[in-house]
């Protein structure tokens, strides 16, 4: 051992007396970084919190059952089981089926309501156009009203027999899955918003449709 | 205080002495002569250096004095005692500290210990707090890396290559001092 480190060795022994003092005291930081693990994932914890409570409120995480007004799914045939709430639990039969157009507040006038649709593409693939002159008869904003089924009739085909057996009937709520058509859309605003729009099977040249209002049917007509 | 017991000269401040700074002065001992038997023998040596020093020395801080008087004669008793046999802890630890030391070809200059360890504190102080008492614990109180690895929860292999940027850390500021051992 060279002598060179022993006087070193002299040196560091000289070495201020409050750094060893400071050195002999000192504790490392081991406890802190077990803080910060703990810290980290508190942390986490808040952050998925946070997030899952922002997207519940946003509404792009929704409870698995019961809140959807509007299903997607064709619900007709299936009756009161998935009509929303604020419908009736029975119409009566000789009341006209779009009893529900005359509620909204910014209607235009009694019996008319604004029916915009948008484009079956632009919702999922589940609703994937099949109509390619969707856009045309169902543009934004383009006024539909709801009409019974002589409405249609008179305004198509003024010798139109309304008993005939082989046309659709009368009345709204006769209306199955059976008599609906092409599917054009869903109701993109308003109170029938999310509402599914069918041609009329019976009829699918003519510009009326069924509405599908939650396992209700309505017709509507454009004005 | 056990100081002025030293002053007064009362027989009993060796024990208060071992009582309050056995511990400590054995652990240092021991730390750097591996030998307990040794060590026992140094600590024994300080306290009669201590009862000898003082009243005409008054240490401010008596821990740190005594453990630089149990270094000296830790080192005293190495000297003594290297030729028959091979103290261990001292000999790794003097070993690492020739990292430290500038070139041979540029020592040219003695310089006094006491100046050198002004220098030593010097850079210690611009060190984190951290990498200062691990220096210190090494290098000074002779802890063995495997010792303070444990203390600090890591590997011994980390903690040496910390120890030598230290040691290369020391040995670029004594040379940028001037400082040639």
């Amino acid at each position: 051992m060279s002598e060179s480190v022993i006087r070193l060795y002299d040196g560091i022994t000289n070495i201020d007396e409050d750094i060893i003092e400071e050195a002999e005291g000192y504790v490392p930081n081991v406890i802190n970084v077990n803080w910060k693990r703990w810290g980290a994932l508190a942390a986490s914890l808040v952050i998925i919190g946070a997030g899952a409570f922002g997207l519940f409120r946003s509404g792009l995480l929704k409870p698995a059952a019961g809140e959807e007004v509007y299903s997607t799914d064709s619900t007709a045939g299936q009756g009161e089981d998935n009509a929303p709430a604020a419908m009736p639990a029975e119409v009566p039969a000789e009341e006209p089926a779009y009893e529900w157009a005359e509620e909204p507040a910014e209607a235009p006038a009694e019996d008319t309501m604004e029916m915009p649709v948008e484009e079956k593409d632009a919702v999922s693939e589940e609703t994937a156009p099949v109509n390619p002159i969707l856009h045309v008869d169902f543009d934004p904003g383009t006024g539909y009203q709801a009409v019974c089924y002589r409405d249609i009739a008179e305004r198509y085909d003024p010798l139109f027999d309304e008993h005939d057996p082989e046309f659709i009937r009368l009345d709204a709520n006769d209306i199955t899955e059976d008599d609906l058509g092409e599917e054009m859309g869903r109701v993109t605003e308003g109170e029938c918003a999310g509402c599914r729009v069918y041609r009329i099977g019976a009829l699918p040249e003519v510009d009326a449709y069924i509405l599908d209002y939650g396992g209700w049917y309505g017709f509507i007509m454009s004005e | 205080m056990i100081v002025d017991l030293y002053w007064d000269r009362d027989e009993n401040a060796i024990t208060q002495t071992d009582i309050k700074y056995g511990a400590f002065c054995r652990g240092l001992a021991k730390n750097i002569l591996s030998l307990m038997e040794d060590a026992e023998e140094c600590v024994n040596d300080t306290y009669h250096k201590a009862w000898m020093s003082m009243p005409s020395e008054r240490p401010a801080k008596l821990k740190a004095w005594l453990g630089r008087v149990v270094r000296n004669t830790a080192l005293d008793q190495w000297r003594k005692n290297h030729a028959q046999r091979r103290y261990g802890g001292m000999d790794v630890m003097l070993s690492e500290l020739e990292d430290c030391l500038p070139d041979p070809k540029t020592v040219e200059q003695e310089m006094e210990a006491a100046e050198l360890g002004e220098n030593i504190s010097r850079w210690l102080r611009t060190l984190s707090r951290e990498d200062r008492a691990l220096f210190v614990l090494r290098y000074w109180k002779g802890e063995s890396v495997s010792d303070l690895a444990k203390k600090w929860r890591t590997t011994p292999s980390k903690l040496s290559q910390k120890m030598y940027r230290l040691r290369q850390s020391l040995k670029s500021e004594l040379e940028k001092e001037g400082v040639y051992l």
